[in-house]
């Protein structure tokens, strides 16, 4: 009997021109998004790529014209600095740069806000071009991206609850749910099988639609961890489809006509994929405040040291601190404005890294919280587990932070002391310049963070379902 | 008759739990956006006003400096929240409010306070203008889908019609009654609007900001006239409240959540955003070849030394009565300044396009106008961020321009750079004030919106008039 009234339910649906519709139009919007991130993140892996090998280019050219002996030239109006003076490189800036992972066309995430490459330096970033960035127009932020986890988070409900808001008020009403239950069949199985039908039948769609889209994009599935990923995203939508589901049968459950679900369904949609979040945001925000920005700023004025007036000053305390990096020409360093100049940059620098660390730890607790208080919302825990999976939210990003961190220091510890003993990069010692490689986290760390939201979406759904059932003994057949 | 119409629909629609429960529920949701709004604009107006302040007074107690040392320690420029943001944010969270004034430099805007945020804030801040721009809408085609669809089920639109009631009376009598149901939420709503701004601001800006306001509510009701139109149409059209009810909630995904979203995407693919690398590699580039490739910077000075020699009458630049580094820099800066006045201007084009292209896509859907026209007069669209960014670039000229000459009058080129500014100097130092452009200038950027809303206002109450007509009674 069960498998009948699913394969009867599959036929009607078939049979039904508006469900035709909405299936088409669902997977072109699916193949869509899909086809859009993936050109998106080509775009933006191309640019990450350009930016490594000029930074590789330009590194290999000043080794070159070290071989060579080449000095620099210090003729007016057309400086060239010494490419084997430290400064040179040390002071300027280095890019590090996160790549996208393999799954990152499972969401866009926060990826075009967190910028994909951190400026490491001696200096303080306010002297290098890494301060000068932020081209986008601020216009492209607000809409925000048409990506996969869109149709998945926003619009796959939608199609749910189109779907199944009259599964049992529909029956009724065209007076078939008599005549079914007049046979041996309890309510309760007729309606399992109906949204088992259906389920499936989805599950299937968004399958097919997304494996298609990946064909038709030319999304490499061959990269490592690929279908790792792509399995936990199966098992995340998975729940969130159930979540949806036995949202529409707790509706159902209640006996009201097919127009009054509609209505409650669309508002219990609006309720949990549009004002919940941004509630939840308010909440998070109020609790762990992000300190103004205009901090960062008297940060770096508060250091108010210059040059030309306290270089000497401040080169003399330096040395006598730290004799082991006194250049060999001694006191020839204490009229050195560059020298003064990197040393101001330090102070400065320090200063900052303190505000920034602030600034990162705040947002760090406002994500953990999310994290926790976000698992009251299925449309918060649906966005951050692809986030997560597609390596573009928070978490991923502090990662990234970290290691640049780590990385800063190497980079720093490589070139201030040869800076400050004055000393000359001969060709070998280009070929010990630090390099940024990003290391991903480990799948278990993803899986375990993805797997709390799954088990809250499942549970949510089992209690739904129950409540449900429980309401069914009271079903009004007219 | 239509009074009497309006009065029966006003009456139903209050009798009806469904309506008092949506309505307190997003009257709620305003009061608390209107709250958070009023909070952020005050919170966000005192950080700027006191960093302001320390900018200022770290400037003026720098000690003595070079003047071109000082340049490039330079000062920052804040932008101000304007007064209707606690309504519509705008821009606000995305566009950067800080930049760096310095010598030789005209750098973006910094600190998008999105960057400083976690991905829920990517779901949509909760601000008055989202509530009316979204929520609404919904509320609309909740009171309405079934006006017509519904008595023609029950079969009342046969008695009605029977008795002699014309069709067009009957529409606007349920235009009408709904729209008076909607003012029963939304005069409450003005109310504490107005009064949010009045406790958030002083009564000059208050009263500067009153016409941007009024007109912000003009742009509204066109919006929830065009949704009001769009509702009795379709009600009129479907054979059950049901089809109605789906038609229309398909038509708000499409239109708030569809097409703004494609419109974006669009014209990100057609005007790719510009990065930091190429503008920089492309300012290096015109820096030395000259802007317009044959007059490069280098070239520039060394004619600029003969005219000073010549003009001064003597052979060294050492022998000139004033300094000729001060001089320099400030070619220096002309030369710069014509380098980033088209590096930007490029820039800004292609923002335009970006914005031109979506404004477009307002064919498709009410939303869009109500949105760009709304941030328009809340004054936190894109053309208050630009009137904003170069306002400040005016300033930093001036800035520069200001120390360069201090430097060339007060020493010789002898002195090099020993010579050494002071507090006075420092206190001279023109200051950065901003003013948020007039309410005319705002209205003259929102014209295309504009027409747009009204179109879409009454083509949709006249269509909806139409369909009236022509509905199937049974």
């Amino acid at each position: 009997m069960f498998t009948r009234i699913i394969k009867t339910e599959w036929r009607n649906l078939f049979a039904e021109k508006s469900f035709l519709i909405l299936a088409v139009f669902f997977a072109a919007v699916l193949v869509y998004g899909i086809y859009n991130t993936s050109s998106w993140i080509a775009q933006k892996s191309a640019e990450n790529q350009n930016l490594i090998e000029k930074q590789e280019k330009d590194i290999a050219e000043k080794k070159e014209q070290v071989a060579k002996g080449y000095k620099g030239s210090t003729e007016p109006g057309n400086y060239v600095p010494d490419p084997s003076d430290p400064y040179t490189i040390g002071m300027g800036l280095y890019n590090a740069v996160l790549p996208f992972a393999p799954s990152a066309v499972f969401s866009l995430g926060q990826s075009d806000v967190l910028e994909s490459n951190a400026g490491v330096s001696v200096a303080t970033l306010q002297r290098t071009k890494a301060d000068k960035k932020g081209f986008e127009n601020p216009l492209s932020f607000l809409a925000g991206h048409f990506d996969l986890s869109f149709v998945m988070v926003y619009l796959l409900p939608l199609f749910i609850l189109a779907l199944s808001f009259n599964v049992l008020s529909g029956e009724r009403e065209n007076g078939i749910l008599q005549i079914l239950l007049s046979q041996p069949l309890k309510l309760k199985n007729l309606l399992t099988a109906k949204i088992t039908a259906q389920f499936s039948l989805i599950f299937l769609l968004v399958l097919l639609a997304v494996l298609g889209g990946f064909l038709i994009s030319g999304i490499s599935l061959s990269a490592e961890g690929f279908w790792a990923k792509a399995f936990l995203w199966t098992v995340v939508v998975f729940a969130y489809m159930l979540f949806w589901f036995s949202l529409a049968v707790f509706i159902n459950s209640y006996g009201y006509s097919s127009a009054t679900n509609a209505v409650a369904a669309a508002a219990v949609w609006l309720i949990l994929v549009l004002v919940l979040p941004s509630l939840l945001n308010i909440l998070v925000s109020v609790i762990y405040p992000v300190p103004p920005r205009t901090e960062t700023i008297s940060a770096i004025r508060g250091v108010n040291l210059d040059m030309r007036r306290d270089g000497k000053k401040l080169l003399a305390e330096h040395y006598q601190d730290h004799p082991e990096l006194m250049p060999k020409e001694g006191e020839k360093a204490f009229e050195d404005f560059g020298l003064a100049f990197v040393h101001i940059q330090r102070e400065q620098k320090k200063r900052v890294v303190e505000v920034e660390e602030r600034f990162a730890e705040q947002v760090a607790n406002q994500q953990n919280l999310v994290q926790k208080l976000g698992l009251i919302s299925p449309s918060v825990i649906a966005q951050e587990a692809f986030n997560e999976i597609a390596g573009t939210g928070l978490n991923r990003y502090r990662h990234f932070r970290l290691q640049v961190k780590e990385f800063d220091r190497q980079w720093t510890d490589f070139f201030l002391p040869r800076i400050y003993k004055m000393d000359s990069l001969t060709a070998k010692d280009f070929e010990s310049i630090p390099r940024f490689e990003y290391e991903e986290e480990s799948f278990s760390t993803i899986g375990s963070r993805v797997g709390i939201g799954v088990l809250i979406l499942l549970i949510m759904s089992g209690v739904l379902m129950f409540l449900s059932f429980g309401k069914l003994k009271n079903y009004r057949l007219e | 008759m239509i009074a009497k119409i309006a009065r029966k629909e006003f009456t139903e629609y209050l009798r009806d739990g469904r309506f008092r429960w949506t309505a307190l529920i997003i009257l709620a949701l305003l009061l608390v956006s209107l709250g958070l709004g009023w909070k952020n604009y005050s919170d966000t107006k005192r950080e700027m006003e006191a960093a302001r302040a320390d900018s200022r007074s770290t400037w003026e107690n720098q000690g003595k400096r070079n003047p071109h040392s000082a340049a490039h320690f330079g000062v920052y420029a804040f932008r101000p929240k304007t007064p209707l943001s606690l309504i519509d944010s705008g821009l606000d969270n995305f566009s950067g409010s800080t930049i760096w004034v310095e010598a030789h430099y005209q750098n973006p805007a910094r600190n998008r306070p999105i960057e400083d945020a976690t991905a829920l804030q990517r779901f949509g801040e909760l601000t008055a203008a989202g509530v009316l721009q979204l929520l609404l809408p919904l509320l609309i085609i909740f009171l309405a889908f079934d006006a017509f669809a519904g008595e023609r089920t029950s079969g009342t639109l046969r008695q009605i019609l029977s008795i002699g009631v014309k069709r067009s009376s009957l529409v606007f009598g349920k235009i009408l009654g709904t729209s008076s149901a909607l003012f029963l939420l939304l005069i409450p709503a003005t109310i504490i609007g107005v009064l949010a701004l009045a406790l958030a601001t002083t009564n000059e800006t208050l009263l500067s900001s009153l016409p941007r306001f009024l007109l912000m509510c003009v742009g509204y009701l066109l919006y929830f006239g065009a949704f009001i139109g769009i509702a009795l149409t379709v009600s009129a059209w479907a054979s059950t409240a049901r089809l109605a009810l789906i038609v229309l909630l398909g038509f708000w995904v499409f239109t708030c959540l569809l097409v703004p979203r494609l419109a974006n995407d669009t014209a990100e693919r057609f005007y790719p955003n510009p990065t930091a690398e190429a503008f920089w590699a492309k300012y290096d580039k015109l820096r030395k070849e000259g802007v317009d490739g044959h007059d490069p910077s280098n070239k520039k000075r060394k004619e600029l030394e003969q005219e000073y020699l010549k003009k001064y009458k003597v052979e060294k630049l050492e022998d000139l009565p004033i300094n000729f580094a001060g001089i320099a820099f400030n070619a220096g800066e002309e030369f710069a300044a014509k380098v980033f006045d088209k590096l930007y201007s490029e820039i800004w084009v292609g923002y335009y396009r970006q914005e031109n292209l979506q404004k477009t896509a307002g064919v498709l859907s009410p939303f869009i106008p109500i949105r760009f026209f709304s941030m328009g007069m809340a004054g936190t669209d894109l053309s208050h961020t630009e009137d904003f960014t170069s306002e400040v670039e005016q300033y930093r000229r001036k800035f520069n321009r200001f120390l360069n000459l201090n430097i060339a009058e007060n020493s010789t080129t002898k002195d090099g750079y020993k010579y050494f500014g002071d507090k006075k100097v420092w206190q001279e130092t023109p200051e950065f004030v901003y003013q948020i452009p007039d309410t005319s200038w705002a209205l003259s950027k929102q014209i295309w919106n504009l027409a747009l809303l009204f179109m879409w206002c009454f083509g949709a109450l006249g269509l909806s008039i139409f369909e009236g007509n022509r509905m199937k009674v049974l």
